[in-house]
């Protein structure tokens, strides 16, 4: 622990750490010095001269963003002086600023403005002509910079290059010329380009999204956690006339840092789609909820009566009470443990909610190593990605790299072997805590064995091991938790855990299997045989996102009845008996869980459209009607409900969210559940028989998913049907960049560009998943063949 | 006067002491032959120490004192040669380099040896190209003659250097902006501390030089400190290379010893003010120099004498005006200097020099308000607070506050000058004045919220 000091600031004590810097301590000491180039995550520059303060002994005025602090050091920060300066550059910055508040998106939230309200000379002394640049320029998709704006504090700079390994954006020419400026050849291609507009001190950067939608007057704000994946990065959701318009990072020291990546900053605009799914419909029909309700309940009591099965695949977009009243339903009312929120695109669900010593995010930073056997952080887990980074960029912590697609991350790696088994664990160093972070590399993987290895290198490490499971979607990790699994009740335990059905048993009046359910492909096997009479598909398209297209499509035809709840039309929802509009993120309360099993709140900003409801409404009314007291009200009692009947969730109360510690969330504490390997890990199979490729299918951040293709800002950026190959492999087989083929995978054919991509694996076919073709079969074997077709 | 030590082999050999061979005709590489042979890293070390030799780059820093703040056991470390050479007036690092490359050769190589580094840089101006290649040349053929490489002249010693040649930006010659430009980067001065030679180029260790501050080495190497301490004054030891221009007869480059007055290097070696003139103003030691009138010119050429009157012997450059000068048209062209080569980085040196030269050419176009003299000052002021010299610097380096010498020192020495240009304009001041400059305007501003709107939108 770093070394308490004590400093005079203004002749007022202030305890604060040794060498920490001097604007910081006297912040947290209630002194705050105005400042424009520091922020609190960046490299400290001292361009700005904002935050000069006297410090005895020293000549001249210091920067306090750039002194580190010194026992007894004494600074004064209202001198004469100190006050003249202060004028003197924020006049110096108003001089060439052009004052167009009134139009300005910073305007009401402005440093700028702020800052020379308390700080600023009174008047202008300043009568020649402004600086002029042509109004704002985009320098990405996302983000448009108005350069007379600009106040040349560089925080967009460090904020692309130091956070986010992105150094697209830099300063050019200099003197009064001095302005941010992309490369004339590299566009300002990032996913955290949104982070540059939040860090910017004044309305020169803004984001397309925002822009112009509202006044931060006008609007109102709730903090909440992102849930467009499952890192649980906080930030402010802002809405306007009931349609969100803004969100942005909230500085939570466990998770995001501020930071967010810009499919979170920007995912919020399918919420006001005019496509959401506003009231239910049977067919192509409408009906009232009451109907629907009443349909449901009977064709339940139906099954209830003569023994058929209900099966539910999804949940993993609820919140952790939706899903657990989800997981409470199937069980109490429906007797079953058919549930699954994986589509057989994650972890075995026992070995993630079975973690014992579970890595948080904070640990990557204090490992001596982190061996990373996932998939490609930055295109899946953004913001993780930006911890991983900022733990290995400097050296301190070792990376090893075990299987996956290259990335960004590569470049830092101490060691990189082609397939997690290859990993030797030798590599590591003999002391200090290793953090295993381990999820599915590609869709198709053999997740068994990648668990297993993982288990096993745990185990070898003994404790100074900590796993770090990952799964992607939004709140998989607590849909799990929650019992959303064939084998895992509420809590991270077994399905035949007595004393975990003892202490349920109190709360759930039904009886429901002692062995394990179906997983999602089992489900789908069982309807397409015409043993499903209920399918209840919650949040989850099958048709897009199972690895075996043509076993989903059997499944929904041979159910018999299929209701599908979600936000939008999918696939799936053609082929269900009975459609539900749902109410989704930014229009429920409740918890959710992230990556680390942090419980986090999110909040409710805006109402659902039309007589779209919560998840957990359904259930309850079904249960209701059927004269099944069900209990799980409102959020808050479900919560409480929780954290009564799962032991792993015993902390997870209302008031661990409040005050600012609540900011941060609850760990949830380790389950009893365990996974073991069943038989023998299947070896991978050497792929490319014949002049096939071996076919990995992974994700892009942006995709032609149901979501990003309902948020305008993003539903174009996506790479599009491509096949990425390393250039030998593309040389090997005569094809260049951007040259059109067609794939060919089993029986699937489909159009593609070819991408020539240096970080792509050898003799590898990399397709990202749902660019807009069809879905295609895969498993670790499946082969794709190349043909060039004439241009 | 003493004798001549830097420009007497090109004064006595001009047409090869550029030459390897010209330049071992007479006496070349000998010193560094004796240092290898007879002395220890630390005995030339302590040679520059005893001899006072100061840089010659601007600041006038003790070499040895500057040596001597290199960490001892840390590897490697660099010697960089400062051969930028931008500040306006100054011309005698490009006539040593285009004329005796070698000694700046032979002043690397020892002085590498005395650092104990194995690697220099010579940071060559990008326009002077002779001296580019005449420096390479020379590298080449000390390499060939083995001073330069692997176990120089049978010893242990190695040594390489690398001419770099600039691409044009007047701050390129500011140390740590040069640093930065060396690894390829953006030429802005660096924040202090780390000092570069505890961590400069490449992160390590590196010492910066003037081509005429390593140019005189070979010879204090050779002939011993004392010596060299023997001329000029206490403080200001040894000859310097003086760039005399201006309303002068004959300028030029002269060495001279330090300690002589600026009246005996304007009459006896410029030959006296151009056409009888009188002499009105000059500039002491380059662009950034405050300047002194005719009634200083009896004072020495000495750093501290200079620098207890308000200014500088800098670069060495000394700017003679007679009493034809249109002084505020003169330290307008130097303030729009500065205005262009400012980097940028700090808020007050890129805002605050453009808007001098703005508020310089109004003054120039007959649009000057009275208060505007005082608003340059005051302007000035929020740039170098107190206007002192040196500076109590408030910005990155010091660049900005050298652009306001030329301005405050002008309106102190000339007010005439500056006011008989606003004279008559009252009309153009604004309906309302805008009140007195400086911190009294706080007072009015009691809105005493501290904003912690940043906190909430950034978390
Ligand atoms: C704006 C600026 C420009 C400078 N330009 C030069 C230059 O062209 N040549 C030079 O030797 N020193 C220049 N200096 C001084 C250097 O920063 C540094 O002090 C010097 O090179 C050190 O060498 P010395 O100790 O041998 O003088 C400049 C300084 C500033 C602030
Ligand atoms: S665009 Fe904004 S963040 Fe970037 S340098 Fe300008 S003011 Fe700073
Ligand atoms: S990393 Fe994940 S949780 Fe964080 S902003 Fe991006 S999508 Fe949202
Ligand atoms: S003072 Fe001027 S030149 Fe020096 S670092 Fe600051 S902006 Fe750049
Ligand atoms: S905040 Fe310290 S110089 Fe900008």
């Amino acid at each position: 622990m770093a070394e308490q000091v004590t400093i005079q600031v203004d002749g007022q004590p202030i305890e604060a750490t040794a060498g920490e810097l001097l604007i910081a301590a006297c912040e947290k000491g209630g002194v705050y010095i105005p400042r424009f180039c520091w922020h609190p995550r960046l490299r400290s520059v001292a361009m700005c001269r904002m935050c000069l303060v006297e410090v005895e002994g020293m000549r001249g005025l210091q920067p306090a963003c750039y002194v580190p602090v010194a026992d007894g050091m004494e600074v004064r920060t209202e001198t004469a002086a100190v006050k003249k300066a202060q004028e003197g550059v924020l006049e110096f910055l108003l001089i060439n600023h052009p004052l167009d508040c009134p139009v300005c998106d910073r305007g009401g939230e402005c440093p700028l403005q702020d800052q020379t309200l308390a700080f600023g000379p009174g008047e202008s002394r300043f009568v020649e002509e402004k600086r002029h640049f042509e109004k704002p320029i985009a320098i990405s998709d996302l983000v448009l910079l108005d350069r007379e704006r600009c106040i040349q504090c560089g925080r967009c700079v460090r904020a692309a290059s130091e956070v986010a390994g992105d150094p697209l954006i830099d300063f050019s020419y200099r003197g009064n010329d001095t302005q941010i400026t992309t490369f004339p050849d590299e566009p300002f291609k990032s996913y955290f380009s949104g982070n540059t507009v939040q860090v910017c001190p004044v309305g020169a950067l803004t984001a397309a999204p925002y822009r112009f939608k509202a006044r931060p007057w006008d609007v109102s704000s709730v903090e909440t956690t992102c849930t467009a994946c499952s890192v649980g990065c906080r930030g402010v959701l802002q809405q306007t006339r009931n349609t969100p318009v803004r969100f942005f990072g909230a500085d939570i020291e466990a998770t995001n840092w501020g930071w967010l990546c810009d499919k979170g900053r920007f995912g919020y605009e399918y919420v006001s789609h005019p496509d959401r799914l506003t009231r239910p419909t049977k067919g192509r029909v409408p009906v009232t909820w009451a109907e629907a309700i009443d349909e449901v309940a009977d064709r339940v009591e139906d099954l209830r009566a003569g023994g058929g099965a209900a099966a539910a695949i999804g949940g993993a977009r609820l919140t952790n009470e939706e899903a657990y009243a989800l997981s409470k339903f199937m069980r109490v009312v429906c007797s079953t443990n058919d549930v699954d929120c994986q589509l057989d695109d994650g972890l075995p669900g026992a070995f993630v909610a079975g973690t014992q010593q579970r890595a948080t995010v904070a640990d990557l930073a204090g490992a001596a190593a982190i061996v990373l056997a996932a998939p490609d952080l930055k295109e899946e887990l953004p913001v993780l990605y930006l911890r991983v980074r900022d733990a290995v960029v400097g050296g301190k912590v070792a990376l090893h790299v075990a299987g996956g697609r290259q990335s960004g991350l590569d470049r830092f790696a101490t060691t990189r072997v082609a397939a997690a088994a290859d990993f030797d664990a030798a590599a590591l160093p003999a002391e200090g805590d290793v953090v295993v972070v381990v999820g599915r590399q590609h869709l198709g993987q053999d997740t068994e064995a990648l668990a297993a290895w993982a288990q096993g290198l745990v185990a070898s490490l003994g404790g100074r091991a900590r796993l770090m499971p990952v799964l992607r979607r939004a709140n998989a990790h607590g849909a799990l938790d929650m019992g959303l699994s064939p084998e895992l009740l509420p809590g991270r335990v077994a399905v035949h855990d007595h004393q975990a059905r003892e202490r349920l048993s109190a709360r759930w009046a039904g009886s429901f299997p002692l062995e394990a359910g179906r997983d999602t492909r089992a489900i789908l096997e069982a309807a397409a045989a015409g043993r499903i009479d209920i399918l209840f598909l919650v949040g989850a398209d099958p048709l897009a996102d199972l690895c075996d297209p043509d076993l989903a499509l059997r499944g929904l035809e041979g159910a018999r009845y299929v209701v599908v709840i979600d936000l939008f039309r999918t696939a799936a929802s053609a082929h269900a008996d009975l459609v539900l509009p749902a109410a989704g993120w930014g229009e429920v309360d409740g918890t959710v869980t992230n990556i680390e099993g942090r419980v986090q709140r999110v909040a409710a900003n805006v109402v659902a459209p039309g007589q779209a409801a919560s998840d957990a409404q359904l259930f309850r009314e079904v249960a209701e009607a059927l004269g099944i007291e069900f209990g799980c009200g409102t959020p808050q009692a479900t919560m409480a409900e929780i954290a009564e009947v799962a032991p792993a969730y015993a902390g997870v109360k209302a008031s661990a969210f409040r005050g600012r510690a609540g900011r941060e969330g609850v760990l949830a504490t380790p389950g009893s559940v365990t996974w073991t390997l069943v038989g023998d890990a299947q070896p991978a199979p050497s792929a490319a028989p014949g002049d096939g490729l071996a076919l990995r299918v992974g994700r892009r951040l942006y995709d032609r998913g149901t979501l990003v293709s309902h948020c305008p800002s993003l539903a174009e950026l996506g790479p599009g049907t491509v096949v990425c190959l390393h250039p030998d492999t593309a040389a090997a087989r005569g094809l260049r960049d951007g040259d059109k083929v067609v794939a060919t995978v089993g029986e699937a054919t489909f159009e593609a560009a070819v991408v020539v991509d240096a970080a792509a694996v050898a003799d590898v076919a990399f397709v990202p998943h749902a660019q807009g073709g069809d879905p295609l079969h895969l498993d670790a074997s499946t082969t794709v063949a190349l043909t060039k077709r004439a241009s | 006067m003493a004798e001549l030590i830097l420009t007497k082999r090109m004064l006595e050999r001009p047409h090869d002491a550029h030459t390897l061979e010209g330049y071992e005709a007479s006496g070349g590489y000998l010193a560094l032959r004796q240092v290898l042979a007879d002395m220890t890293p630390e005995q030339v070390h302590a040679e520059v120490k005893t001899s006072g030799l100061r840089g010659r780059g601007g600041a006038g820093f003790p070499a040895g004192v500057k040596w001597g703040f290199v960490p001892a056991d840390s590897f490697p470390r660099y010697l960089v040669i400062n051969g930028d050479e931008g500040e306006p007036g100054t011309f005698k690092d490009r006539m040593l380099m285009e004329r005796d490359p070698h000694q700046l050769v032979e002043g690397v190589i020892i002085s590498c040896f005395a650092l104990q580094a194995e690697h220099a840089f010579i940071y060559c101006r990008g326009e002077m190209d002779l001296a580019y290649r005449h420096l390479c040349d020379a590298v080449a053929a000390a390499e060939a003659a083995g001073y330069l490489g692997r176990g120089i002249l049978g010893s242990d010693f190695d040594c390489r250097i690398t001419v770099h040649r600039a691409a044009g930006a007047y701050i390129c010659g500011e140390e740590t902006a040069l640093l930065e430009s060396l690894e390829g980067l953006r030429g802005w001065p660096r924040m202090r501390p780390p000092f570069p030679a505890v961590a400069g180029l490449y992160a390590k260790p590196t010492v910066v030089n003037n081509v005429e501050t390593i140019s005189n080495v070979p010879h204090i190497a050779a002939r011993g400190g004392a010596w060299y301490a023997s001329m000029g004054t206490e403080k200001s030891t040894g000859t310097r290379l003086f760039c005399l221009s201006g309303h002068v007869n004959r300028p030029g480059n002269y060495e001279i010893e330090l300690g002589t007055t600026f009246r005996e290097l304007f009459d006896r070696w410029g030959k006296g003010i151009r056409d009888g003139n009188e002499l009105k103003a000059f500039v002491p030691g380059g662009a950034s120099a405050p300047w002194f009138d005719a009634s200083s010119v009896d004072l020495p050429l000495d750093m501290d004498v200079v620098q207890q009157h308000g200014s500088m012997l800098g670069s060495g450059a000394v700017m003679v005006m007679d009493h034809t000068t249109d002084i505020v048209r003169a330290a307008w062209r130097l303030v729009k200097f500065f205005a262009h080569e400012s980097c940028g980085q700090c808020t007050p040196c890129r805002e605050g020099t453009d808007w001098l030269e703005e508020i310089m050419e109004r003054l120039l176009d007959g649009r000057g308000r009275p208060s505007d003299i005082g608003l340059l000052i005051d302007v000035s002021d929020n740039i170098s607070p107190g206007l002192t010299w040196p500076p109590a610097q408030t910005t990155i380096c010091p660049l900005g506050p050298s652009a306001t010498a030329p301005i405050a020192s002008t309106i102190r020495l000339f007010p005439g000058d500056y006011e008989r240009l606003v004279a008559g304009n009252e009309d153009l001041e604004p309906a309302e004045s805008t009140g007195p400059a400086g911190p009294e305007r706080t007072v009015a501003v009691t809105i005493g919220t501290k904003p912690d709107r940043e906190a909430v939108a950034h978390g």
